[in-house]
């Protein structure tokens, strides 16, 4: 039985089709995560500057309001989807262990009094390796570029020691507008125009 | 070339499978544009060459069926794009 019919861009058409349909909800949550983040470490940095070292356990309460929120979205993108990618499971897996690791280490470093050594940067740097590899995914170079830069400013964070550690604070801020908040956007503009 | 996936409707039912961990009736209609009827009949296609694995539960209006690819399937997909790219390039 021969059939007339372009195979390759078959194949191709189909994988793209089901990429785009596996991530309806994977923009919202940059844009939920990336907002969550910016607001409260702005408001961590302020606060930090005025003298108020509690200000250092601000961060819990990014996951208090996150989650809730996240399980929400997830929910309802669960019931409009029936299906899950191979990148999709790898993305998910990598924010849970960059979650997990950001959360644990924050805790250590926290009770240690260290983390102004090292925490913020590294937080920098898994938020710009997790839109690197989520852009990747989702073949969308606006969001690798964003995930490169964001890592590149983890790493240049690391160089704000000793006095100039309270500007790390800052650095995550510019992070998460970066690598989390314009990446979401951009792509929730791109898969509703069609792109 | 293959003939189980020379045919429009199978190829893209299993470029989809082949991305996903699995997929149910419902997504695969949705995407592919079938009919219920015409789905369901490559579905068996593909599933008595095993390329795929179909797994039904319950009933009437509420079964549900989900497909996974096989590793023959993999295979066979592969095998078929290596065929067309290796025809294109001569």
């Amino acid at each position: 039985m021969e059939e007339n019919f372009d195979a390759l861009e078959v194949i191709a058409r189909t994988r793209g089709k089901v990429e785009m349909d596996s991530t309806p909800t994977g923009n919202y949550l940059f844009i939920l995560w990336g907002s969550l983040t910016a607001l409260f470490y702005l408001l961590e940095f302020f606060l930090l500057k005025a003298g108020h070292s509690w200000a250092g356990w601000l961060w819990i309460g990014i996951p208090v309001i996150g989650l809730p929120l996240m399980y929400i979205m997830l929910r309802r993108g669960h019931e409009r989807d029936h299906r899950r990618t191979r990148g999709s499971k790898l993305v998910l897996d990598y924010w849970i262990f960059a979650a997990c690791a950001i959360g644990i280490g924050g805790t250590l470093f926290g009770f240690l009094d260290i983390y102004e050594i090292a925490e913020n940067p590294l937080i920098c740097l898994l938020v710009g390796i997790g839109s690197f590899i989520t852009g990747e995914v989702l073949r969308f170079r606006t969001m690798i570029i964003c995930g490169l830069a964001g890592a590149a400013i983890g790493i240049g964070a690391f160089c704000l020691q000793g006095d100039l550690w309270i500007w790390q604070t800052l650095a995550i801020v510019v992070v998460a507008l970066v690598a989390l908040v314009l990446p979401g956007v951009l792509f929730n503009k791109s898969v509703k125009s069609g792109v | 070339m293959d003939p189980i996936l020379h045919n429009e409707l199978r190829l893209k039912i299993m470029a989809a499978l082949d991305s996903l961990d699995d997929a149910d009736f419902v997504y695969l209609k949705e995407l592919t544009k079938a009919t219920s009827g015409n789905l369901s009949v490559q579905l068996s296609n593909l599933e008595e060459a095993g390329y795929i694995k179909v797994s039904r539960s319950g009933e009437g209006r509420g079964s549900h069926t989900v497909c996974r690819i096989t590793s023959k399937g993999t295979r066979a997909l592969g095998d078929y794009q290596r065929a067309l790219l290796s025809y294109f390039s001569k």
